[in-house]
């Protein structure tokens, strides 16, 4: 025998510590365990990729954002600190220009102030200057102050004269000390100072008042968080008070709230903060001289709208990836599992008995090498279970051969022993009716080597002997034969009915004295025949044809020295377990034995093998 | 299961995922759409709502609301109001905030037409219903302000003076609730009232004939009609004139003491919270709300207080 050595063998320790796919030893196919193997390998690849990528684009975008959003701070603060020096510059040109060169109780300065307001009037609201005892000197555009006006308990006005070397702006404010005849009210924010007068060549102090219209800081800041889709800046002092908010209203109606207190206690540069559920990116930056602080509040959530599709395209572009991949691991596990596939479907072919069925050999060298093998193994199988089979059929041919050959000297014995004492009686008639009887009995016994005949030779046989009975036994019981001629066609194996009929003829004939009858009745029932044969004799006890078919408590017999039993395992043996003798004993009424066959035609061919169920 | 049945599942999900991504990716690009909202109150080019506008406008920015605040003279009855409120519905307005009416068949128009069409009642009183969103006036905090501050000023001398009460119109829900609480305040002080007057046609001529040390004006147009019948008559110095309501006028006559008390609810908010309101209830159906907005009192000397000019000037923004 040729032995082919395996292209690859793993040792025991390889084993122990083989890698193993998610889905093997579950039942799977191999192309399911390859294809959801690689397929998950795929997918937990892709998403570890995915998520790479989308973090490191987030972080791209939200440094973006944070810088965008200091180079907007740096611009409106610029802007902001520009229109500021400007206010304290009109501040300057009126204190030292015009207050400073002027006598108030001579002159009036009302016309340099009206140029300043006319020069600068879209910023401006009012310019005043007030004693430091609170009474007006002279104010543009209103001339007059309110009645009620109580100038000395105005912040700007306490604040410039408490630190006096200094520039103070309010928070925004309605201003409510001049006299407007309209109906009209602006909201400003004070810048005031310190200035000294001069009033009838004496020095005193006062303060001087310009008031900056609060919608041109508002419209700086409007004009930059319109150009912005998600977030805002606002504006506070260097006490968290809110200068300009987009939602200014809204936080003044407590419909929404800001962190500014938190903020204002922050330095220059960037931070992230989650306020109400919301993460932002916090961006400061202080004005210079007033200590004012300008936020950038970018939400993190939409850091921003970009980030937003770009998740959904990451998902749409590794969807298609997987998809393709989930086609291409798909096609490499057809290829890799298709030869083996092919190999046990052959396999399962062989199994079904289709012998001569080739199993597949091709695919790769470690499948073909599998198919060879396992071809090879087939082949010996089936040797193996012919050979088997063959053997079985021996065995059983043979031990039917030795069954029929029990038969065979008993009887020979007996009729010729009659036929002996007809000689010698000179009834040469008798003996030659005995000898042919005898012949076309032992004619249909060889059969020509047939274990199987038909019925109707079977049932000649049985008449042949009972034709030699009846003479050995001098009449002593009848015979009659009710056969329906529709099993005479039957397939039978040989010789059963004789040693039913010679147990009959013992225990019926021999002791009825002359009146014993037998009766063979044979019958067809849908497939199956019924051939009886039934005496009127001694009969038996239950217990007794219990056991009659039994082979390790057998009846001690007479006769042929054939028993029931024989006859019994030889119809099994080859019409298999559901037939046989079905026996059915009355004491001292009589027995009935029941041949119970399948009705299998005869031919020739049926004689031997094939009649096998 | 079946390498088959694997493979169809994994495609399946993968499939759901490609075209929920695409979806999601589309839909971020394309901008939300506005919603068409449709506001209806009585005499809406009148300046006593322009904070409720400002408050409305704001809103409407933030909630994506087309908002259409219908012009209006004096809307007195329900026919007039609701034949507007159905033009505006099949014009296609999603939505409609309005000033209810006390007349026949608004109740039974309201419950018709709210199951259909988002509503949200403001400047009223009403019981609330299960259709429509309310955002309401606290009449009861409006009148105990306006008695605290008259009590304030004139303490047990409030007994001896004169008072007038008058109102603009005498079918608003809102007016009728605030005479009533007054009423109830004055006989439980066992004050009575020199007259009470229910439009302000022929004012002036009531205030000569009948004068009186108090008058108490229900709403802004009464309030803005005394100070004109005051000022018509120069009695501005001899009766005081406590006045529920807002506009420019009314608070620069505060300004100048012609007014002597003003009581005001915060309008800003009621329109803000009317359109938030109803964007909820456009957007999820089932969530009606009724909210009382604030109040406030404020006389001539605190009405430069931090807190109340940013009540009485709003920033326009």
């Amino acid at each position: 025998m040729n032995q082919k050595k395996a292209p690859s063998i793993q040792s025991k320790k390889e084993k122990k510590y083989r890698f193993r796919f998610p889905f093997e030893g579950s039942g799977q196919s191999i192309q399911t365990t390859i294809t959801l193997s690689f397929s998950i390998l795929t997918i937990l690849g892709m998403l570890f990729l995915t998520v790479i990528l989308y973090n490191l684009f987030n972080n791209r975008m939200e440094e973006k954002e944070t810088q965008n959003a200091e180079q907007i701070l740096d611009q409106t603060s610029m802007n902001l600190e520009n229109y500021l020096k400007n206010m304290r510059l009109i501040s300057d040109t009126m204190y030292y220009s015009v207050i400073k060169e002027s006598d108030f109780g001579r002159e009036s300065i009302d016309n340099e102030m009206n140029l300043l307001y006319d020069a600068n009037k879209d910023n401006l609201v009012n310019i005043a200057c007030f004693y430091n005892n609170g009474d007006l000197i002279t104010s543009v555009p209103i001339a007059t102050e309110k009645n009620n006006a109580k100038v000395k308990e105005q912040p700007w006005f306490t604040n410039a004269l408490v630190e006096m070397e200094n520039f103070h702006f309010s928070t925004p404010h309605v201003q409510n000390i001049f006299d407007n005849t309209t109906y009209r009210y602006y909201w400003v924010i004070s810048l005031s100072r310190a200035v000294e007068l001069t009033r009838n060549g004496k020095s005193t102090l006062g303060v001087l008042l310009i008031d900056m219209n609060y919608s041109s800081i508002e419209q700086m800041f409007d004009s930059v968080n319109e150009e912005r889709q998600e977030g805002y800046i606002y504006l506070m002092d260097n006490n968290g008070e809110i200068i300009y908010h987009p939602k200014q209203n809204l936080i003044y109606s407590q419909l929404f709230e800001e962190n500014n207190l938190y903020h204002v206690k922050q330095k220059d540069g960037s931070f992230e903060e989650v306020f109400q559920e919301e993460n932002r990116i916090v961006s400061v930056k202080t004005v210079s001289y007033t200590g004012w602080k300008i936020i950038c509040i970018t939400p993190k959530t939409s850091s921003a709208v970009g980030v937003y599709n770009t998740r959904y395209f990451l998902v749409t572009l590794i969807a298609v990836i997987m998809l393709t991949m989930l086609l291409l691991n798909q096609l490499i596990s057809i290829r890799i599992t298709g030869p083996l596939k092919k190999l046990t479907d052959s396999i399962q072919i062989t199994d079904n008995g289709t012998i001569d069925q080739d199993i597949y050999i091709g695919g790769g060298s470690e499948v073909e090498y599998l198919g060879n093998t396992l071809k090879e193994t087939a082949h010996k199988l089936r040797e193996l279970n012919d050979s088997f089979l063959q053997e079985q059929e021996e065995k059983r041919k043979s031990e039917l051969d030795a069954l029929q050959s029990q038969i065979n000297p008993h009887f020979l014995y007996n009729a010729l022993d009659s036929i002996v004492w007809m000689i010698e009686g000179e009834q040469y008639k008798d003996a030659v009716f005995m000898i042919t009887q005898l012949a076309s009995l032992f004619r249909i016994s060889l059969s020509k080597g047939k274990s199987v005949i038909s019925i109707e030779d079977e049932l000649k046989h049985a008449k042949n002997y009972m034709n030699i009975q009846k003479v050995r036994y001098k009449d002593k019981f009848e015979v009659f034969f009710h056969i329906d001629p529709e099993i005479l066609s039957g397939s039978i194996v040989k010789l059963v009915i004789q040693p039913i009929l010679e147990n009959a003829i013992y225990y019926a004939a021999e002791t009825m004295d002359g009146d014993g009858e037998i009766h063979i009745t044979g019958r067809k029932e849908q497939d199956d025949v019924f051939i009886e044969i039934k005496d009127n004799g001694l009969g038996m006890p239950e217990e007794t044809v219990k056991v009659l078919l039994t082979e390790n408590n057998r009846v001690h017999k007479k006769g042929s020295g054939v028993g029931l039993i024989n006859v019994h395992k030889r119809i099994q043996l080859r019409f298999g377990e559901a037939y046989g003798l079905i026996i059915d004993s009355i004491p001292d009424e009589g027995t009935s034995v029941e041949i119970h066959l399948p009705y299998v035609p005869y031919q020739e061919k049926n004689s031997e093998k094939e009649v096998r169920l | 299961m079946s390498n088959r049945r694997y493979i169809t599942i994994l495609f399946s999900v993968l499939f759901i995922v490609l075209v929920f991504s695409s979806y999601q990716m589309l839909s971020g690009i394309t901008p939300e759409e506005k919603v068409p909202v449709s506001v209806i109150v009585s005499d809406s080019t009148n300046d006593r709502w322009n904070a409720m506008r400002e408050g409305m406008e704001q809103a409407a920015q933030n909630y994506q609301i087309s908002l259409n605040i219908i012009s209006t003279e004096n809307l007195s009855s329900a026919k007039d109001l609701i034949s507007l409120m159905r033009r505006e519905i099949e014009l296609g307005a999603k939505g409609i905030v309005f000033e209810p009416v006390d007349d026949r068949g608004m109740v039974e128009f309201i419950e018709e037409v709210g199951r259909s069409v988002s509503l949200v009642l403001i400047q009223s009183d009403i019981e609330p219903g299960d259709v429509y969103s309310s955002v309401l006036t606290d009449d009861a905090t409006l009148i105990s302000q306006l008695t605290t501050a008259l009590e304030e000023k004139y303490g047990e001398k409030l007994m001896e003076k004169k008072i007038g009460i008058v109102q603009s119109v005498p079918y608003q829900f809102a007016l009728k609730q605030r005479k009533k609480l007054l009423e109830d305040y004055f006989r439980e002080k066992e004050i009575s009232l020199s007259w009470r007057k229910n439009n302000i046609y022929f004012l002036s001529d009531l205030v000569e004939q009948d004068p009186v040390d108090i008058i108490i004006a229900l709403d802004n147009i009464s309030t803005e009609a005394t100070i004109d019948s005051l000022l018509e008559l120069k009695k501005e110095k001899k009766t005081d004139l406590f006045g529920i309501g807002y506009s420019e006028k009314a608070v620069y006559y505060l300004d100048r003491q012609v007014v002597d008390h003003l009581v005001l609810n915060n309008d800003f908010n009621m329109g803000y919270m009317s359109i938030e309101n109803i964007r909820k209830m456009i957007d999820y159906g089932n969530q009606k709300t009724n909210q009382r907005i604030d109040s406030y009192s404020i006389g001539e000397e605190n009405m430069y207080e931090e807190e109340y000019q940013k009540i009485l000037f709003p920033l326009v923004q």
